[in-house]
């Protein structure tokens, strides 16, 4: 293949009997996955058939000139934290009131409310005048600042909203590590707590969600508008907020007449209201909020407890294996430790090149590997050596697994001009170089995506190779924990970089078992002196075997 | 079990005959989405399509239908997937219209015969990709239909990254290998 992105391409030309074939012998979706779709499916043919949802036909639609805010994409999504409120209470504040209350009551009360809230008269916790402490003049980096790092400005918060129409309870406690949102049309709840997730659906069954709930703020799509101007400030449900106009990026400029509007609630950070200008000058507001309570006013969030009893009393059904025992646990992460977990995750996601330079060299009982970057010259190189009759360590579950002891390679990949190459030698000795299309500095990363089922938790902070390191502990849920695959394990993560120092499977006796431990640990100077140098390399390929000479596409390395 | 099987179960019992559909066409829809909406929609996006895909396929679900099912649904799924395509498309190029682009119509003769030589080959490869065996066909659909990383790769087949990144390299070079000649 002259190209490796030829398949690529080939295949996303392919015909309908070519993906019928590749859906046949590839399926890529696991029976749970394959569940949760269908409970969406049922619930999307409820709400068609109801006419909650537009029913858009099976036939293809004409293009219609519509400009839609960009973050009503990711405000739509699950995870998204901004919401409408209608003119009732929610069912949690009648649970509240009533803890004997049913759940269908509640929610049935909820979703007979009108929606559209603008002419509602808001419950008012604090004063317009008393909630920010913004300067007198607003900068786009201060309030980029406040939404983008709006969790570390309140501690609680309940919302009541309406988004696109669809009435919403959203709730978060960081003290008590909590997490809340109510589709109240849907009658769907989640909760979180101790990072583990609830799903209660509207046919009363509860599951435990893989995803954690996250409260989050719209701050990914904050920093996807353009043509950004703070046009003031402005007194919405007794807050003060700034108020920015701007446009979804790459607007055509025919479309750059009216602007958009968001309503930021100066204290926090959170955009409570969204105006959107059509082109015969009517407005729509796609987010409306009506209730919006903090701190020590925030009193409605659900506690465990709450959530228990509303399960127990109101005739819901667990899926096999569920047990609620972690609501009677007691709150892990506490909220005075020097960093929480999600700070962490959310400052390494951001810090894929924290060093400039670094050589990292560590033993698993499988082999040997050495990692090593150096930003400046564009040069990455990951070297994996393991003993050929050997096991292959598991990054994904912490285990030394026999099974793949045909995948023991020595093999170096190395990335310079832009380019990445393998050099691999099998254990029949052979060698082999190729050409990836991806670089290898996505092994960089950290990565937690292994951990969203079960309880990943920030056990607290060790000193490691002369690194402060953030020390992880991993439970597998109680639904997965007979697995061999599942067991819990720990890790130990440089706080700077987020690069993995030491990992292991911690014992039923609580010892550490570690399977893989660095050696050694170099950045700066130090670092760029063991980077291996692209004529090291064309040694290496040489050594292996592999003659380099008359080679054009090895030249770069000359360069 | 088959598109009669589906049908007759639908008739008998409702739910169960629903979800056995679901069942057999759920990844057939899924790669058809994918397929349109890759690089324009997000992963909820191409979930919402095969959502809805389903609801209007299940709703409309005519037990006296005669033909394809296979057909009626892959026809829905692919209208859906262009609609989608087309709403998401809408907010960065406001009026841009995709219908050759994704209705896949043909134009040509040269066109059809290009085009069967291309859907020969491609099936082609694929048998070739079967034979390598797994994980190496996995990782090879995964990394170049499905578009994975080598991290969501490793996730999935309990290999290593570094492990997935060098059996595609090694993959990859044997089937240039063998096609070197066709291409």
């Amino acid at each position: 293949m002259k190209d490796k992105n030829e398949l690529t391409d080939m295949l996303r030309d392919a015909d309908d009997d070519t993906i019928s074939r590749i859906a046949e012998e590839y399926p890529q979706h696991t029976k749970e996955e394959a569940d949760r779709i269908y409970r969406e499916v049922e619930k999307r043919i409820a709400l068609k058939r109801s006419g909650e949802a537009p029913d858009s036909g099976s036939t293809v639609s004409g293009v219609d000139r519509v400009k839609r805010p960009v973050w009503l994409r990711p405000l739509a999504m699950a995870a998204s934290f901004v919401l409408i409120a209608g003119t009732v209470a929610g069912s949690i504040a009648l649970m509240k009131n009533s803890k004997t209350l049913k759940d269908s009551e509640s929610t049935v009360v909820a979703a007979t409310q009108s929606v559209p809230l603008s002419t509602e008269v808001y419950s008012v916790t604090e004063t317009a005048e008393s909630n920010t402490d913004a300067p007198n003049e607003l900068t786009e980096e201060w309030l980029l600042d406040r939404v983008m790092n709006s969790e570390k400005y309140y501690d609680k918060c309940y919302m009541e909203c309406s988004e696109n129409g669809e009435l919403r309870i959203k709730a978060v406690d960081h003290i008590n590590n909590i997490c809340y949102r109510e589709m109240v049309n849907s009658k769907i709840k989640d909760y979180c707590y101790n990072n583990r997730r609830l799903t209660l659906w509207s046919d009363q069954t509860v599951v435990e969600n893989p995803a954690h709930l996250k409260f989050s703020n719209l701050n990914a799509s904050y920093k996807d508008i353009s043509d950004l101007s703070i046009e003031g400030t402005e007194e919405y449900i007794g807050r003060k907020c700034a108020v920015v106009s701007y446009l979804p990026f790459d607007t055509p400029p025919e479309d750059k007449k009216n602007k958009n509007k968001l309503y930021i609630d100066l204290e926090t950070g959170i955009i409570i209201r969204a105006a959107f200008f059509n082109e015969d000058g009517s407005v729509e507001y796609p987010l409306e909020t009506s209730k919006f309570y903090l701190n020590d006013e925030a009193t409605m969030i659900p506690t465990p407890q709450d959530i228990k009893n509303l399960i127990t009393e109101g005739g819901y059904t667990l899926e096999d294996g569920l047990s609620l025992d972690f609501l009677d646990e007691p709150l892990k992460d506490a909220p005075n430790a020097e960093f929480t977990k999600e700070e962490l995750i959310s400052q390494w996601n951001e810090r894929a090149n924290a060093l400039s330079c670094f050589y990292h060299e560590y033993d698993t009982k499988a082999g040997h590997y050495i990692k090593a970057y150096d930003r400046s010259k564009d040069i990455y190189y990951y070297r994996h050596t393991a003993e050929k009759s050997g096991t292959t360590f598991n990054p994904k579950d912490m285990t030394l697994n026999v099974k793949l002891s045909e995948t023991a390679l020595n093999a170096i990949e190395y990335r310079y001009k832009g380019k990445n190459l393998s050099l691999t030698i099998d254990q029949n000795e052979t060698a082999s170089l190729s050409e990836d299309n991806e670089s290898p500095l996505t092994l960089y990363k950290p990565d937690f995506s292994s951990y969203e089922s079960g309880d990943f938790s920030l056990k607290g902070t060790e000193e490691f190779l002369g690194r402060k390191c953030a020390v992880f502990t991993y439970a597998p849920p109680p639904t997965k924990a007979q697995g061999e695959d599942y067991h819990k394990s720990e890790q130990w993560i440089d706080i700077e970089t987020g690069m993995v120092l030491r990992a292991g499977r911690i014992n039923d006796d609580g010892t550490a078992d570690f399977t893989m431990e660095t050696k050694t640990f170099l950045d700066g100077d130090k670092a760029a002196s063991s980077v291996m140098t692209p004529q090291e390399f064309k040694q290496e390929i040489e050594k292996a075997g592999i003659s380099t000479e008359g080679r054009s596409d090895l030249d770069f390395l000359d360069e | 079990m088959n598109d009669s099987d589906i049908l007759d179960l639908i008739r008998r019992s409702p739910a169960q005959g629903q979800r056995a559909l679901f069942d057999e066409y759920y990844n057939y829809v899924y790669a058809i989405a994918l397929n349109i909406l890759r690089g324009t929609g997000n992963q909820a996006d191409i979930e919402d399509c095969v959502i809805d895909s389903f609801a209007d396929i299940l709703i409309n679900a005519d037990t006296d239908m005669s033909g394809s099912l296979k057909a009626y649904i892959g026809t829905v799924a692919k209208h859906k997937a262009i609609s989608a395509y087309r709403s998401l498309r809408r907010k960065v190029t406001a009026g841009y219209s995709l219908d050759d682009e994704a209705a896949g119509s043909i134009s040509t003769g040269e066109d059809i015969a290009a085009s069967a030589e291309n859907k020969a080959l491609i099936h082609q490869i694929l048998d070739h990709i079967r034979q390598l065996g797994e994980p190496d066909s996995d990782i090879l659909i995964h990394k170049f239909f499905y578009e994975r990383n080598s991290r969501e790769i490793a996730a999935i087949t309990g290999l290593s990254p570094a492990a997935v990144r060098i059996r595609s390299s090694r993959s990859l070079k044997k089937l240039r290998e063998k096609f070197n000649g066709l291409l």
